[in-house]
């Protein structure tokens, strides 16, 4: 288990100014922590509880960090970055070894699609506000509600990359796709009982991606303030 | 138009889908023709129009035997090959900070609002589409507002049309026509949204502006 963030990965370690706003079971933040860990980039994490005692991302302190009072969040100096893909496509031209995205263009619009298949098609059908709305004010069950979608969703990823080849999403590097892909479908078997093994190229993905540190290390259960 | 450059484009598009629209201002803007094929709602959900979307939304946009889909993606595709005129930053936080905001309402607005899923709502949940999308559209403005509060000029991001101004036009556009807002409330995104109305390419990207407009009043299943 990791303590106050700090991964230590490999020979090329920088010393950062940067602050991950996080919480631990959050996709998006899981993404970020990634998408760090695969750069080799230090950080900071500072926890964002987003259930106990209101959510601490609906306070003031927090809302002039996020207006959206989303996490993640990631302050470099005196500037702040939201949003996990522009967060990543930062890290990317910042640090662009390991390179996450292919360079060809088309190739490049495909990965950075499956991304948003998952960032804008269905994390936000799942994401803890609309699941508490879905309760509270339309006495709904959150799993009901969010599982057709999750299973919708997985359906299209695993049809857009049913002609790839290679150990991961496109190929036998990672690339931001991979990245996008692995919250999105644990948290679909962790918490919306969806079976990985119905889409037969997704789960293989999914298990190679496993078996790598920095994805080990990103996880929510490795975080400094995982709850069981 | 000016200046416009022939291309292989063909975009898939459905003339009330608010992603459509946003690509439709891209390609506008970087004066590319491209080949309108008309989605008439109900369409993305046949079998061919899955085989060249799977997530069964649009757009998507034939560039030669290649299918793009995603406007995010689309418009980052078309800002790289067509330089000018530039949609994005340079400085590299800058450009984060303009794709936020394209984020914002890409990821958390417009999918709360989308068809399927207000049909969902109202099928399965017995909800008014208004009731259950109004709140999140509100508080997504206001989220808008408050990131721009210290920009100036006559766009989002300053005196040049950036991606956040591809994004906001529709999404704006939706939440007064849709959904009962009033954009004065939201005062920096209102005098944007004034100025980029009086952009040609804007406006020719308008859904009235469209070959396959069916109905003339904005309706639940509007994207």
């Amino acid at each position: 288990r990791r303590v106050h963030g700090e991964i230590i990965l490999g020979e090329k370690m920088q010393a950062s100014e940067l602050i991950l706003y996080s919480y631990f079971r959050s996709s998006a933040s899981w993404r970020v922590r990634i998408a760090l860990n695969l750069k080799k980039v230090t950080y900071k994490y500072m926890p964002i509880h987003l259930v106990k005692d209101g959510g601490a991302q609906r306070k003031e302190d927090y809302i002039k960090i996020n207006p959206m009072k989303h996490v993640p969040a990631l302050a470099i100096g005196d500037q702040i970055l939201i949003e996990s893909m522009p967060i990543c496509e930062y890290l990317e031209e910042t640090y662009p070894e390991p390179g996450l995205l292919p360079k060809d263009p088309i190739r490049k619009a495909r990965v950075r699609a499956f991304c948003e298949m998952v960032n804008s098609g269905m994390q936000p059908l799942q994401n803890l506000k609309v699941l508490q709305r879905i309760e509270s004010e339309y006495h709904g069950k959150g799993a009901e509600w969010a599982k057709p979608w999750i299973a919708d969703g997985l359906r299209a990823l695993e049809a857009f990359i049913s002609k790839e080849t290679g150990k991961y999403t496109f190929g036998d590097q990672v690339t931001l796709a991979d990245v996008f892909l692995i919250p999105q479908a644990l948290s679909a078997q962790a918490r919306f009982g969806i079976d990985l093994n119905d889409y037969p190229r997704i789960a293989e993905v999914v298990k190679n991606l496993n078996e790598l540190p920095e994805f080990e290390a990103a996880k929510p259960q490795n975080q400094p303030d995982f709850e069981a | 138009r000016q200046n416009m450059q022939s291309s292989e484009f063909v975009l898939y598009s459905s003339f009330r889908s608010s992603a459509s629209w946003r690509a439709r201002i891209a390609l506008n803007l970087k004066r590319l023709k491209f080949k309108y094929a008309r989605i008439y709602p109900g369409d993305q959900l046949k079998e061919d129009y899955i085989k060249i979307n799977p997530m069964k939304h649009v757009p998507a946009l034939v560039v030669g035997d290649q299918v793009l889909v995603e406007s995010m993606p689309i418009c980052e595709y078309l800002n790289e090959i067509y330089p000018e005129p530039a949609l994005l930053p340079k400085d590299p936080i800058r450009k984060a900070r303009v794709r936020a905001f394209c984020e914002i309402i890409n990821s958390g607005m417009q999918p709360l609002q989308n068809g399927k899923v207000i049909t969902r709502i109202e099928s399965e949940y017995q909800g008014k589409h208004v009731e259950w999308a109004k709140p999140w559209i509100a508080d997504g403005l206001r989220a808008l507002e408050a990131f721009i509060s210290k920009e100036t000029g006559k766009y989002s991001f300053g005196d040049e049309v950036t991606l956040a101004d591809v994004f906001l036009l529709p999404q704006a556009s939706a939440a007064q026509t849709r959904f009962g807002i009033d954009i004065n409330d939201y005062p920096r995104i209102a005098q944007v949204v004034k100025n980029l109305n009086e952009l040609p390419e804007f406006d020719a990207a308008k859904p009235q502006n469209q070959p396959c407009l069916l109905y003339t009043s904005p309706s639940p299943r509007d994207s």
